[in-house]
């Protein structure tokens, strides 16, 4: 729609991790402790995958796995 | 300078946005109009180009852009209810976080990538306080108890709100997994009908039937005495399964579930057709009848508790659940509240109007407007450029300007069936004489006529009435609190002994009809149309179903209208003030 507004590739990577940090600020907050290991790993894996397709050479490989 | 606020709901169905500007609802649509998939889920993006275009501004200019309801808070419960449905969940769990790792859990970076709108200006509403918004701000109420029903938000199946001048405030909820919309889906899926779509052939199914499954439906759905209502989730498998809500344990007690497509002929379930026809479609209508008694029940238990805790004369609902016009009825009619309100999109298309409206009046601390009074507030064309694409097609269009209605009028007092479209779409699941097909009301033959030559739909639903409001009370009894539900067809009405035999095609089975009630101030053309159609024949009603074919969204523009008009047994098109007839 706009294109001066479209955030860039860095400002989404960080909007990105503020996500992950508000995830986990959030989880802090309902004391749900628990669940931040399940949480991190679950971001980790996101995060290794969303490199991984990025690999020309790997990408084919992750989309047969899922 | 004027506050733009831009609401969005997607994600999950019926995506939709909706813009206000100073508080004043400039335009909303669903993107299903756009992109011509039903329920269509994803970022509603060119709905909002048609918004922003609409009001003339661009998207640096949008003050606010609010997404309907908090994924992170979402998110927590699919974890949260993951680990305690471990390992049944372990086969959904997958393909959740594929869609959420994925997609949906980056939502504001995607939100301003998708709609170009800066992080700063993006917020997040809660799903049912973006339902209660919805119902109380649209309302003309000053102060009003606010009930949403629905499948699910982030954790919220059910709450209860108190609205008071331009504050809501949480009174109440009941939380997942036990859900009053789920439990209808449910049921839906055992009848052999798409979950949020067949739900609506679920409440027409129950006419045909009797509540006879009462022992062994009501352990499933219990009402709580404090007011609330619990699921027996044994029977259910909705909170861990990826797609099925219910299986073998629900199968147990009901007995086998339809297969989907199977007939479901009235006359079979009136007692002709084979004995074993006549049994399997009977049972399939009575456990129909019986889900939607305990539906309607549960919404007047809910709403007596609204009424003892909230008080007040009013009650605004929201919700998928709200879209059930039966239980509206008995709501209005039996239920304590002096007047129900429920607002046009109920459904989740709706949070995006309830979220810009929340911004507007609650984050932003204005005073309440006027109340919704017309749904004509989606896509419209220009009649110049209408008319450059009908003659694209080889419509060959007549140009009968201002007489439309009339005309239209005397096309059905000599039978034909028109497609009938003016100025804007309707907001919401409802045509309400924008995008309509439109009928004889008179003979039953015309409804089968419609469902098989038009619609191409089952042949026991039924077809709505609508009547102009000043003969609505000779044709329909419809109570005193029902008044505003039935401007937007969103309450059924009992069809007055004497006007049966002059309503064949709009009277379902069991009397009633989910009429709609038309007035000169919000619909000119509709009304003219019909009073003139009155005229000609003695009755001021028309049959009026949705202007699409099965499977597919209502039409949006003069395109998708003669995309209609040609695969179908319709005998007359008007697009505003142009009329095409069928080359004979």
């Amino acid at each position: 729609m706009s294109e001066s507004s479209t955030p860039s590739a860095t400002e989404t990577w960080l909007l990105r991790f503020g996500t992950a940090g508000a995830l986990v600020a959030m989880l802090g907050r309902g004391k749900r402790w628990w669940m931040v290991p399940l949480v991190l790993v679950l971001l980790l894996v996101s995060v290794g995958l969303l490199f991984l397709t990025n690999l020309p050479y790997l990408a084919p490989f992750i989309y047969m796995v899922f | 300078m004027p506050t733009y606020v831009l609401g969005v709901s997607a994600l999950y169905h019926d995506a939709a946005v909706a813009l206000v500007c100073d508080g004043v609802v400039v335009a909303a649509v669903q993107e299903e109009r756009f992109s011509r998939l039903k329920h269509d889920a994803s970022l509603p993006v060119r709905s909002a180009k048609w918004c922003l275009d609409r009001a003339g501004i661009t998207a640096d200019q949008v003050d606010w852009l609010v997404f309907y309801e908090k994924p992170l808070r979402k998110f927590e419960r699919i974890l949260t209810n993951a680990v305690a449905t471990f390992p049944r969940s372990s086969g959904a769990f997958p393909r959740q976080m594929r869609a959420w790792l994925g997609d949906k859990l980056w939502l504001r970076g995607n939100l301003c990538a998708a709609f170009g709108v800066r992080p700063e200006r993006v917020l997040f509403s809660e799903h049912h306080l973006s339902h209660a918004a919805s119902a109380f701000y649209c309302s003309p109420h000053a102060e009003a108890a606010i009930l949403c029903l629905d499948g699910v938000g982030e954790w919220a199946t059910t709450s209860l709100w108190r609205g008071r001048g331009s504050e809501i405030e949480p009174v109440a909820e009941v939380r997942w997994p036990h859900s009053l919309g789920l439990y209808y889906s449910a049921i839906t899926a055992h009848l052999g009908f798409a979950v949020n779509e067949g739900e609506f052939k679920v409440m027409g199914m129950a006419a045909y039937g009797v509540p006879r499954f009462r022992a062994e439906m009501d352990p499933l759905l219990h009402l709580e005495p404090g007011g609330g209502f619990s699921i027996d989730m044994d029977k259910f498998s909705w909170h861990w399964h990826a797609s099925e809500a219910a299986g073998a344990k629900l199968q147990a007690i009901l007995g086998p579930s339809r297969f989907p497509g199977t007939p479901f002929t009235p006359t079979a379930a009136a007692g002709e057709g084979s004995p074993r026809e006549v049994e399997e479609c009977q049972r399939y209508a009575d456990i129909a009848a019986t889900a939607q008694a305990q539906i309607e029940e549960a919404v007047l238990h809910l709403a007596r508790h609204a009424k003892s805790t909230v008080g007040g004369d009013a009650i605004c609902l929201a919700g998928g659940v709200a879209l059930n016009s039966v239980a509206n009825h008995r709501l209005a009619s039996e239920g304590p509240f002096a007047s129900v309100w429920v607002q046009p999109a109920a459904g989740d298309a709706g949070g995006a109007l309830g979220a810009a409206l929340w911004v507007w009046h609650s984050v932003l601390g204005n005073p309440r407007g006027a109340a919704m009074r017309r749904a004509d507030i989606g896509r419209d064309t220009p009649i110049a450029r209408s008319r450059e694409i009908l003659e694209d097609l080889g419509g060959r269009p007549e140009d009968v300007g201002e007489s439309a209605p009339e005309r239209a009028a005397e096309d059905l007092a000599a039978g034909r069936v028109i497609g009938w479209m003016n100025g804007r779409c309707e907001w919401g699941p409802r045509a309400l004489g924008h995008r309509s097909i439109l009928a004889d009301p008179r003979e039953a033959a015309t409804r089968d006529l419609v469902n098989q030559r038009i619609k191409y739909r089952e042949p026991f639903r039924p077809f709505a009435p609508s009547v102009v409001a000043e003969a609505a009370d000779r044709y329909f009894d419809i109570p005193a609190a029902a008044a505003a539900p039935v401007r937007f067809m969103l309450a059924t009405a009992v069809v007055r002994d004497e006007a049966k035999a002059q309503l064949g095609a709009v009277t379902h089975v069991d009397g009633s009809a989910r009429v709609q009630v038309v007035d000169a101030d919000s619909s000119p053309e509709y009304h003219r149309l019909i009073t003139r159609f009155g005229e000609l024949t003695g009755v001021p009603v028309v049959l009026n179903t949705s202007f699409n074919l099965k499977g597919e969204p209502v039409v949006s523009t003069p395109v998708d209208a003669m995309a209609s008009f040609t695969r179908s047994g319709l005998d007359v098109l008007y697009i505003d003030g142009l009329r095409v007839e069928r080359p004979k």
